[in-house]
């Protein structure tokens, strides 16, 4: 039963997304962009990522959308609903959009993660036919829990310590970028 | 002294080039260099001879080559060539170019550029020279080419006048036409034999005729284009034209060049190879016949010529046919014998014509008369000439015309009794005309156009004349049968053969040439028949001769219309095709292709990402598929 | 375990990213653009997810970069908004096709 909530969840978040990119009202885009956002959270818990089903909440909807709803309000044009919304590349886009989804299906339908079966590579072992076994035998489980993760995230050696950093410093120029940006010239 | 024989065509090209830096403007300083130069290599050729004369007959036969070129793994060489051809060649080339020398001493006098024209004599004689000497293909196609740029700068001396300069423009493009097929010839022996040596050349296409390794008419398909070129130096039909134009020269130029010696390279080629040409019967059969064709048809023109130069143009060209007549049907110790003796007599009547014309500054025949009087030594010399040329024994053009129609008659050539006859017919036509030109110009009452005083040209110039009158009468003694040096000499093939004096010919061609002198008397002496009632009644013939068949009309009509045709049509398409379509068009599109280019940088950001994302599917696709 | 298939994970990541070109490529405005792109990091954020809980018995890679992801995606959205209020703030407009003062 918890698979078939799966699959309405990925039909909400498919039918929003489509609204979101497809509405001459900005804010109704906006809107439905909330909608799918938490649809996506709702498919991390299917992927047994509860942490980050919490922080795309916090982050994408809390943060993100009230950022892209304030932008909305602050570049109101009066001309706004009248001009059209999609433009001329209207046609190529779908093109577009649709050959590559049509072409990442047929590779996605090809390739050798058919089935239930989780592959299972084993350390050590020669890994090329992946279309297969069943789960069996010894496997060491991994703690997946946030503990798990902050460490990962933390460490130096053999985590994402270093990357962590950086990512720091990014959120500390974007933040001042940002102001800097944005702000009235002092007239 | 055979080792240095080098430094024979090495010795006028030095004169050259002294004249031309140093001695420009001296006039007598260059005339002088030249002269000299010229008797040391006469007195050099005299020496070599007498060495070959030392060696024993099979082995008078020596070739020198150096190192001129070298892309490896093929070489061209320099060389020099001593056998009994090339010295006789030596001798006849020094003399008579000796004797002209001294002979334009008086004649170009008063020129300006009498300077330049030494230093010109002195490079056409180097170029002869070279090619005379020369022991491979290459070089002698060299020589050949030298040859006609110094012909060209001779005809052209008196550029200013239009008609020189036009003379010596045709004289060159006419040679070159010949040459081409030359060219041809010498690449494809190049390219068939790997060398361009004569001695080799000749035992390798021995060796491969007899092992058959050769397609039938190989050999001569090569001579025959060798022979292209024999046809144009030697202005044989139907590239004769150039001759009688050539004319516009000054008076010794033409005896020199146009005579004695340029024009005989052709004939000294053909004997040359004549290893090659003997091979094939159907190569002599065509020297053979465009000798023998040329040798008629130009004597019939010169009947009905009025310049004096003009006549002497037209004999040279039916003499060099004789020439050409005699080595195709296998004669060929005949035609080197005739080339010889006439030589010395045509060398002689063109210096005797420039001594008329310097004298009464005219070349029309019949605005003179009864220069004899006048002009003694002129005369007698002229009348010894003509009486060679004739065919009169015992002068010198006897002995070698009657070699030359035994040697016909005796040949196993198709159709040779038709060449006897057109040869025998030829050397009456030959008697006439000459014996014409001599009444009139000689004897006879001088008209009134001639006004002033007509006296003896000086003796720089009448000494030659002399020297040349006395050989007119005994060179043709040295192949007295019983005798036969010549023929002892100069031969082809292991044996001389001694056999070509017939005595019934003998009588026969002399037989015709006292008819063709009488006949003529009649016409222009004696005035027993009159001339112009006689052209009057064949009027047409008579245009037709008078206007060399109109040849000249016929080849400019092939240019104006076949060449410039075509040269209009390659116009056409050069202005608009390759210079329209390919030069314009190219930066046409260029351009249009840029424009269309332009295009792609709308600015427009989201453009930018259609074209990557689409990229991304194709290259997936591209991939995959 | 749930026992839906990892394919139809990729699926779903692939329609979210299709739909997100779409958004990137046919709208005029430009914060519709920032709405496109936020999908397609979404999409690929389910497809590393997924990937990494069927691939190798749960590496922590996975949700790792999508942390960083996340991280990343924020920040450029609140540089892009910011950009797009100074950009509005200059020509009065936030359409794209209007602001194409590279060309000419």
């Amino acid at each position: 039963m918890a698979d078939s909530i799966f699959y309405i969840i990925a039909g909400v978040i498919t039918a929003s997304a489509l609204m979101a990119v497809m509405l001459r009202n900005l804010f109704h885009c906006a809107l439905f962009l909330v909608v799918a956002l938490f649809g996506v959270s709702g498919v991390f818990l299917y992927l047994n990522v509860e942490f980050l089903a919490a922080v795309q909440v916090l982050i994408y909807v809390g943060a993100v959308t009230i950022l892209i709803i304030f932008g909305i309000m602050l570049t109101r044009n009066v001309m706004d609903e009248k001009t059209k919304v999609i433009n001329n590349q209207f046609f190529f886009a779908i093109v577009v959009a649709l050959f590559f989804i049509g072409i990442a299906f047929k590779a996605v339908s090809h390739s050798p993660f058919q089935g239930n079966n989780h592959p299972t590579v084993l350390a050590g072992q020669n890994n090329e036919n992946l279309v297969m076994a069943p789960v069996s035998g010894p496997e060491e489980v991994k703690r997946t829990d946030v503990y798990a993760l902050g460490s990962e995230l933390l460490s130096t050696g053999k985590g994402f310590g270093y990357a962590f950093e950086f990512v720091s410093i990014l959120l500390l120029s974007v933040l001042v970028g940002a102001i800097v940006v944005a702000r009235k010239e002092p007239s | 002294m055979i080792q240095y024989s080098w430094l024979i065509p090495v010795l006028p090209v030095l004169a050259f080039a002294i004249i031309v830096l140093l001695a420009r403007n001296f006039k007598k300083l260059s005339a002088f260099i030249s002269v000299l130069t010229m008797a040391v290599c006469f007195l050099f050729s005299c020496g070599i001879f007498l060495d070959l004369l030392k060696l024993d007959p099979s082995v008078r036969l020596v070739s020198m080559s150096w190192s001129w070129l070298a892309v490896p793994p093929w070489e061209a060489h320099i060389g020099v060539l001593i056998d009994p051809l090339s010295v006789n060649m030596l001798l006849v080339v020094t003399f008579i170019s000796l004797l002209v020398q001294i002979y334009s001493l008086g004649y170009m006098h008063d020129d300006e550029r009498f300077s330049i024209y030494y230093s010109y004599l002195s490079l056409f004689t180097a170029s002869m020279l070279g090619l005379v000497l020369s022991n491979n293909f290459l070089q002698i196609f060299v020589g050949w080419e030298l040859v006609g740029l110094s012909s060209y700068l001779l005809v052209g001396f008196w550029y200013f006048k239009p008609e020189a300069a036009e003379a010596a423009k045709k004289a060159f493009i006419v040679n070159r036409i010949g040459d081409v097929g030359f060219l041809i010839g010498v690449v494809m022996i190049g390219m068939t034999f790997s060398t361009f040596d004569f001695a080799q050349v000749q035992d390798l296409a021995a060796q491969g005729i007899a092992n058959g390794t050769y397609r039938t008419g190989f050999i001569a398909l090569i001579t025959l284009f060798l022979f292209c070129g024999a046809i144009g130096k030697s202005a044989q039909f139907p590239l004769h034209v150039w001759l009688p134009d050539a004319m516009e020269g000054p008076t010794p130029v033409s005896a020199l060049i146009h005579a004695a010696t340029m024009v005989a390279a052709g004939v000294y080629m053909v004997a040359r190879t004549y290893a090659l040409f003997s091979t094939d019967p159907l190569s002599m059969t065509v020297v053979a016949y465009v000798g023998g064709f040329t040798a008629f048809f130009a004597a019939s023109i010169a009947l009905a010529q009025d310049d004096i130069k003009r006549i002497l143009a037209y004999s040279t060209v039916s003499q060099l046919g004789y020439m050409m007549l005699s080595l195709g049907v296998g004669g060929y110790t005949p035609g080197m014998f005739h080339l010889t003796t006439h030589a010395c007599f045509k060398a002689l009547l063109f210096l005797g014509a420039g001594s008329v014309i310097h004298a009464v500054h005219t070349n029309d025949i019949w605005k003179m008369g009864g220069l004899i009087r006048p002009m003694k030594i002129t005369g007698v010399t002229f009348l010894i000439a003509a009486l060679a040329i004739s065919g009169i024994p015992p002068f010198a053009g006897f002995w070698s015309k009657d070699e030359i129609l035994s040697a016909v008659q005796n040949s196993t050539i198709s159709g040779h009794n038709l060449l006897f006859a057109a040869g025998l017919f030829t050397a009456f036509l030959t008697a006439f005309y000459m014996f014409r030109l001599f009444f009139v110009v000689f004897l006879g009452t001088s008209p009134d156009a001639q006004d002033h005083e007509v006296h003896e040209s000086p003796w720089v110039m009448t000494v030659p004349l002399m020297i040349l009158a006395f050989l007119s009468i005994t060179v043709g003694w040295i192949n007295w049968p019983g005798f036969d040096a010549f023929s002892k000499f100069l031969y082809y093939g292991p044996q001389p053969r001694l056999e070509n004096f017939n005595g019934v010919t003998a009588f026969i061609s002399s037989l015709v040439g006292l008819f063709g002198i009488g006949l003529s008397g009649l016409f222009y002496y004696w005035k027993v028949f009159s001339a112009e009632k006689f052209s009057e009644m064949f009027k047409p013939i008579y245009l037709l001769l008078k206007n060399k068949y109109y040849i000249d009309e016929f080849y400019d009509w092939i240019i104006k219309k076949i060449v410039f045709g075509l040269a209009s049509i390659f116009s056409w398409f050069d202005k608009n095709i390759i210079d329209g379509i390919v030069v314009d068009g190219t930066g046409w599109t260029t351009r249009k292709l840029g424009g269309l280019l332009r295009l792609t940088q709308t600015g427009y950001v989201q453009n930018y990402a259609l074209v990557i994302f689409s990229a991304v599917a194709l290259i997936y696709l591209l991939i995959n598929f | 375990m749930s026992t839906i298939p990892i394919t139809h994970f990729l699926y779903l990541a692939l329609i979210l990213f299709g739909i997100g070109i779409f958004g990137v490529l046919a709208r005029k405005n430009a914060i519709s653009v920032l709405m496109g792109v936020e999908l397609m990091l979404n999409g690929v954020n389910i497809n590393f997810l997924a990937f990494a809980k069927y691939w190798n018995w749960y590496s922590l890679t996975g949700p790792v970069f999508v942390i960083f992801v996340i991280t990343v995606g924020a920040a450029e959205a609140a540089v892009a908004l910011a950009i797009i209020i100074s950009v509005y703030r200059q020509w009065k407009s936030a359409n794209v096709d209007e602001v194409h003062y590279l060309r000419d």
